[in-house]
């Protein structure tokens, strides 16, 4: 079978200095799914925006079943067939689903819209691929999944042979995740070539039946997913040996730093630990990280080093007590993007450079410059808007405002969200900073590896209740993973060890 | 800000300034530099506070309903109620903060969004100020409370005095203070900001509050220019206002904007008034031309922002 697309010395500049694309081949098969991964700036973006039409490449050819064709627009590459699905999606809530997959394509007759031929034609494309989406239903009443579907379908009404997803995985959850995969293997087996993009390795493994990875522009690896491995991918994708992707810090704990007391869930975190969280979505993860710092209303308590802090009062209790959130969608609320890095990292912790109404801009700046070194922020200086950065700098920026503001009970939610390798063992590596100092870390993550890689006990929620907290070294991803979905322990035969129970500590 | 941004309003406003001078003589007399600053006194106080709303990413339409209001509490109590004039004018100025309060509450206590919260209160100011003077206007304001309008102090007309006094002000809040800092990070990004710690209530309930006084105290500036508290004055005002801050490169999004960017555009909105008025244009067609201003501002701006995108 003739592939798809051909791409052979795909090159792309940006002005004169900045060559985004290096020559690079590609190809996209018949009924094959491809995970294409890199670091950010690596040039993943350029070559979908190329594939797309959305900005043709500079040189190069372009083969679709073989014939020699050209996508310099986006029209043409749609007339062909490729089309991609962003990672926000594009679709208008106030609108039927029925509304959303036809629209631009409404089937019309006199020139006025035919609300039931859309209907008709909705409902073929999400019958045809047993999707269980009510066309009539508001994209609005719809969970991210079924958005995530709806979206899909929209595509494949516009007759997709080829489907770019882009971080398809990022609103989802675990069940959603495994529904959505055998969605793309039924495409693939009629013979979509699907491209399939994400930072999420394990998602990559699972689905995919070749690897291309890009750095620097170039194409850099390729091989067929059964004949590659985890540290392969991640050394193709930096360039350089990972010795230990997750350089969790052998840290002795200390005394008892923490005590939470909430509804359903009851926990001690001692000085110096990291305790992950893990959960399937709407298990109550990040609800339990707000409440924590004072956002959402709470009958519990929280006391830190002893002192009793009052929940539920606002953010600003919490703050004062130690308490800091990396929340779980940077651009939503935690920064503010068009604001200079310098106004972003300190905000948290203005009293700690102006005791009194006054804020002076030399403290101010230095203070931030100092965040900016210690967490190797790649910036010209302090006065660069936070929106120019990558998303791993930004994170580092949200991570510096806690460090600024001295907080020793850091709460993160989704930290190594849409960031690139080599930030996310950065990241890594401030965690095992602070943690050595005695500060405590509380994980919230839906990468498995990244919450057994990181946490010293990892603490396991199911339907809102804490329902045990296991050892680092009693656990493995297939019985946290068996805790989040049922509730229960693996069943004690399917296990060499003996089960190891530590409820509440 | 773009630099391109910044640097727009000030160059309009000398080519705007050049223009006149060379088409008009009276223009660029000394007496009618001074006559434009007594006469938009009232525009650039105004427009401080509705730079401090705006940049915390709200906005108030009730500003020429409050002028009228302070005005007409402010006269109404000197002439009728024999107080005293300080006391009158710091009543007048109250008047317009708790005008501002209440908007600041319906924004921030009950979720109004502040376009509805302001408008709300654009008929209620107007209301008020018509009922306290039963629809007429209130003449004969003592000499003490003109003087505070028409003085000179060694020399210098005392609005500017006062509209410099205020500007500087403010700049030193937006710059030098930890509530000038929050109400920026609100402006660009309430729910950041929020989860920062920031107070973001109760800074949003001073920004209103703040741009009630600076109504209000505009308010008394074209009361003791006129002598009197007038009830159906000031109408229409907020929108000269709010022109002359997004002319001046602030964004009706919030989180940006400056106050050197508002005295800017408060001179390009004075200044063209004036010369267009002096080179003969009806003045129907003005209105027209400050339209044209305000759109050519956004516009400038958008592209700006394409462009720094890209």
């Amino acid at each position: 079978m003739a592939d798809w697309l051909t791409l052979k010395g795909i090159e792309k500049s940006f002005g004169s200095a900045v060559k985004a694309l290096k020559g690079v081949d590609f190809r996209i098969g018949q009924g094959e799914i491809i995970a294409l991964l890199g670091e950010n700036g690596a040039g993943k973006s350029t070559l979908l925006k190329a594939i797309t039409g959305l900005q043709p490449p500079d040189t190069g050819d372009v083969g679709w079943l073989g014939e020699t064709v050209s996508l310099s627009t986006p029209a043409k590459a749609a007339a062909l067939g490729i089309q991609m699905v962003y990672q926000e999606l594009n679709l208008s809530p106030h609108l039927s689903v029925a509304a959303n997959i036809c629209l631009g394509n409404e089937p019309t007759r006199f020139g006025i819209i035919d609300h039931k031929a859309i209907y008709q034609r909705a409902k073929e494309v999400l019958d045809a691929h047993g999707f269980a989406i009510d066309p009539a239903a508001m994209v609005d009443s719809l969970g991210p999944a079924q958005r995530q579907l709806v979206e899909i379908a929209k595509a494949l009404a516009r007759d997709a042979k080829v489907l770019l997803l882009d971080e398809p995985t990022s609103s989802l959850g675990e069940q959603d995740i495994l529904s959505l995969f055998e969605t793309l293997r039924d495409l693939r087996a009629k013979g979509l070539g699907i491209v399939y993009v994400s930072h999420r390795l394990p998602e990559c493994f699972a689905i995919s039946d070749r690897f291309v990875i890009l750095r620097d522009g170039e194409l850099v690896y390729e091989a067929d997913t059964a004949d590659t491995d985890t540290s392969k991918v991640v050394k193709a994708m930096v360039g350089r040996d990972l010795k230990d992707f997750y350089p969790r810090a052998a840290i002795e704990p200390g005394a008892v730093k923490v005590a939470v007391d909430l509804p359903g869930f009851k926990l001690d975190i001692h000085e110096g630990e990291v305790i992950g969280i893990a959960g399937l979505t709407g298990s109550g993860r990040s609800r339990t990280l707000r409440t924590l710092f004072g956002l959402e209303p709470s009958t519990g308590t929280l006391t830190i080093d002893g002192k009793s802090v009052p929940l539920g009062k606002g953010p600003h209790i919490c703050i004062d007590a130690g308490v800091g959130l990396l929340t779980e969608d940077r651009k939503k609320t935690g920064l503010a993007i068009a604001l200079p890095i310098r106004h972003n990292t300190t905000l948290a912790g203005l009293d700690k450079i102006a005791p009194g109404p006054w804020l002076l801009h030399g403290p101010d700046k230095a203070a931030t410059q100092k965040q900016i070194t210690a967490l190797a922020v790649k910036t010209p200086s302090t006065e660069n808007a936070v929106g120019n950065l990558s998303g791993g700098n930004q994170q580092k920026v949200v991570l510096g405002r806690w460090l600024h503001a001295e907080s020793t009970v850091l709460l993160f939610d989704e930290p190594t969200r849409g960031v690139d390798v080599g930030s996310k063992v950065e990241i890594y590596e401030r965690m095992n900073d602070v943690t050595r100092k005695g500060s405590v870390v509380v994980l919230v993550s839906s990468e498995i590896p990244e919450l057994l890689g990181m946490s010293d006990r990892i603490a396991i929620l199911f339907h809102g209740k804490l329902v045990t907290v296991i050892n680092r070294a009693d656990t493995s991803p297939e019985r946290v993973l068996h805790w989040m979905m049922t509730g229960r322990d693996i069943a004690p035969t399917e296990t060499a060890d003996p089960p190891h129970q530590e409820a509440n500590s | 800000m773009t630099l391109a941004k910044r640097l727009l309003p000030a160059v309009s406003l000398i080519l705007l300034f050049l223009f006149f001078a060379s088409q008009s003589a009276p223009f660029r007399s000394m007496d009618n530099i001074t006559n434009i600053v007594g006469q938009n006194a009232w525009l650039l106080i105004a427009s401080m506070g509705m730079t401090i709303v705006i940049l915390g990413g709200g906005i108030d339409l009730s500003v020429g309903s409050v002028m009228a209001f302070s005005g007409v509490v402010s006269v109404h109590l000197m002439v009728n109620m024999k107080v005293p004039v300080p006391l009158a004018m710091l009543a007048g100025l109250a008047a317009g903060g708790v005008a501002g309060a209440i908007n600041g509450l319906l924004v921030t206590k009950l979720r109004i969004p502040a376009f509805i919260a302001t408008l709300g209160m654009l008929l209620i100011a107007r209301g008020a100020a018509l009922s306290l003077s039963k629809g007429v206007t209130v003449d004969g304001a003592p000499e003490a409370f003109m003087q505070f309008a028409g003085g000179k102090f060694f020399n210098i007309p005392t609005p500017l005095i006062m509209t410099i006094a205020i500007a500087g002000l403010v700049a030193l809040a937006m710059h030098f203070t930890k509530f000038g800092r929050y109400v920026q990070a609100i402006g660009s990004n309430a729910e950041a900001a929020r989860v920062s710690g920031v107070p973001v209530h109760k800074t949003l309930l001073w920004t209103y509050i703040l741009g009630g006084i600076f109504a209000g105290f505009a308010g008394l500036v074209e009361a003791a220019r006129q002598g009197s508290g007038n009830p159906t004055s000031a109408e229409g005002y907020e929108l000269d206002v709010v022109t002359a801050v997004v002319v001046g490169g602030a964004s009706l999004s919030g989180g940006e904007g400056r106050v050197s960017g508002t005295i800017l555009g408060v001179l390009l909105v004075a200044f063209l008034r004036n010369g267009l008025n002096l080179i003969g244009v009806e003045p129907f067609l003005q209105k027209a031309y400050i339209g044209a201003l305000i759109l050519a501002a956004v516009a400038f701006d958008q592209w700006a922002r394409r462009k720094s995108a890209a």
